[in-house]
């Protein structure tokens, strides 16, 4: 390379390397701030990750107190766990004249959207249960019924465990005397329909995809797929 | 609340109102008509029907779940005597064409009327030459036979007993029905500890005298203790002896109820409360198996009417067992 190479190379006009290093400086803080921006919407994925995944409880807390307001001291013995995504409520209650009975109370999602679950000791011998997970649950309303007839969080958690109570009775009653001569809407069980209709087939599709009642997954696989007694042990039922 | 005065509250809470009883009567004598027309189509000979069960005797508590008819005849097709089973599907199908809508049981054929709430239990019996009858016994796992019994005789007993000692001695079999009641409630499999029919046995092998409830109760439980134990002979004399399903069972519940309906005796006004824990509160059950607007009243019960907070009621819904 001839050494004038150098020398003829001018330098640049003042005004440009200004420019230069504003431009320099410029580029420079666009990347500390896209770097910063993109730190932010990481940790703020993060945070969504973490939210979404969250217990309802803690995204809903007003749902949760809402839930548990005016708990009265009858149902003093009843004791709170967290199962999975479910708030699990376990404890004994009266049930008139068909003596005591164990009660689990299960909250798989924020109380004002997601129905609860209520599960029983004792005999699952009973017109009204459902059948999807082998401790059974009780139908103590029916869905599409107006709301003043379905159980919702403004009657606390306390109200649920009172239907509850009402539908053990009545379910004891069953078992005497084969009768329900209370409100009801009636459905064959599974298995017995003369003729599946596409909505029927539908609904059993539902059933054989059905959340665990811990919210986590499909009940086959979740609780469904764990020993009978640990999952009572669990609920509280054994 | 004395002992006396829960008795005769208690009483009036299992009380079939009137008007159902007549409601009752009727129906059970026009389904009788039809059964015996059915049974004179078929030329079987001497036929007739005799009421029967609680509702004959005087002891039905409410809700009145079925009343009791037994049709007969002196004779029987030829094709019944080796397969009794065909009385009752005969018989049933004869119903059906007159447009009853029927099922069968193990003894009997259940009748339901399409606007009332109970429902007619008719019993086919022949004729014994010497007493009673031959009903089919046809039981789902079992091989079918004819079984002897006598129902008329049965309820004959308890009304003679009701003449002889007053008519407190059927309330009495009522109170001790509710006791039954509430066993077989507790019971995880919803049975009776021991039948109505063998409650009905005990009281007329024990009471013989006229009757107060608040010190006949706990006698009769007390004698009642120690007869469930062993097979007691039918009262009607032709029947198989009459046995609990599970006496130790059996006889274990009627001694605690037995020593606290005699410990509510010396109690005074406390008496209502442990008589309530011995019974405990038909009236409460009935309202609420009925969906009647039930609450929870200050101690934590479930009670009829005002309570510290009412209960929501809806539709019960699901899969049938």
């Amino acid at each position: 390379m001839p050494r004038n190479a150098t020398r003829t190379r001018r330098r640049a006009h003042p005004r440009r390397r200004t420019h230069r290093r504003w431009e320099r400086k410029r580029l420079h803080a666009q990347r500390t701030r896209q770097r910063r921006i993109g730190r932010r919407r990481c940790r703020a994925a993060v945070r969504q990750r973490r939210w979404a995944n969250a217990p309802w409880w803690y995204r809903h807390p007003l749902e949760w107190l809402a839930l548990e307001s005016g708990f009265p001291e009858e149902y003093a013995n009843f004791r709170r766990r967290e199962i999975g995504k479910a708030l699990v409520y376990a404890g004994e209650v009266d049930v008139g004249d068909a003596g005591t009975r164990r009660l689990a109370v299960i909250f798989p999602g924020r109380p004002s959207r997601v129905p609860p679950i209520v599960m029983a000791d004792g005999s699952k011998k009973s017109r009204h249960r459902y059948r999807w997970s082998r401790p059974t649950s009780l139908c103590i309303w029916y869905p599409s019924d107006p709301r003043r007839q379905r159980w919702t969080i403004e009657e606390g958690l306390h109200g649920l465990i009172d239907r509850a109570r009402v539908h053990l009775l009545k379910e004891a009653w069953w078992r005497v005397h084969e009768r329900w001569p209370s409100p009801e809407v009636h459905h064959e069980p599974r298995g017995t329909e003369r003729r599946i209709t596409t909505s029927e087939r539908r609904r059993l599709q539902r059933l054989d995809r059905q959340r665990c009642w811990c919210g986590r997954k499909r009940y086959a696989t979740c609780h469904g797929a764990i020993a009978a007694d640990v999952e009572l042990r669990q609920l509280g039922l054994a | 609340m004395n002992a006396t005065s829960f008795y005769l509250k208690l009483l009036d809470d299992i009380a079939v109102p009137m008007s159902e009883i007549k409601k009752a009567r009727t129906k059970r004598d026009e389904l009788a008509a039809v059964a015996v027309a059915a049974l004179d189509a078929w030329a079987v000979t001497a036929t007739g029907f005799f009421r029967s069960g609680a509702l004959a005797a005087g002891t039905q508590i409410k809700p009145l779940n079925d009343v009791d008819l037994v049709v007969y005849a002196s004779t029987i097709r030829t094709a019944w005597k080796d397969a009794p089973q065909q009385a009752l599907v005969d018989l049933c199908a004869a119903l059906r064409a007159k447009g009853f809508e029927c099922t069968l049981s193990t003894h009997a054929i259940k009748v339901t009327f399409p606007d009332v709430s109970f429902t007619a239990d008719v019993v086919f019996g022949c004729t014994h030459p010497e007493q009673g009858l031959w009903i089919p016994h046809c039981p789902d796992a079992e091989p079918h036979e004819w079984i002897r019994t006598d129902p008329q005789e049965h309820a004959r007993q308890i009304r003679k007993r009701n003449n002889d000692i007053g008519v407190e001695f059927a309330r009495q079999i009522r109170i001790l029905k509710v006791l039954n009641q509430k066993w077989s409630l507790a019971d995880p499999d919803g049975r009776k500890p021991i039948s109505s029919h063998h409650l009905s046995a005990l009281a007329l092998a024990t009471i013989h005298t006229s009757v107060t409830y608040a010190t006949t109760t706990p006698a009769f439980l007390d004698r009642a203790a120690e007869l469930v134990l062993r097979p007691l002979p039918d009262p009607s004399g032709v029947g198989p002896d009459l046995e609990a399903r599970d006496p130790e069972r059996a006889a274990a519940l009627m001694q605690a109820a037995a020593s606290e309906t005699r410990r509510a005796l010396v109690a005074g006004e406390d008496a209502g409360r442990i008589l309530e824990g011995v019974f405990g509160d038909p009236a409460t059950t009935l309202a609420a198996i009925y969906g009647a607007p039930l609450s929870v009243a200050a101690g934590g019960g479930l009670t009829i009417g005002t309570g510290t907070r009412g209960i929501g009621s809806g539709r019960s819904y699901g899969d049938a067992a």
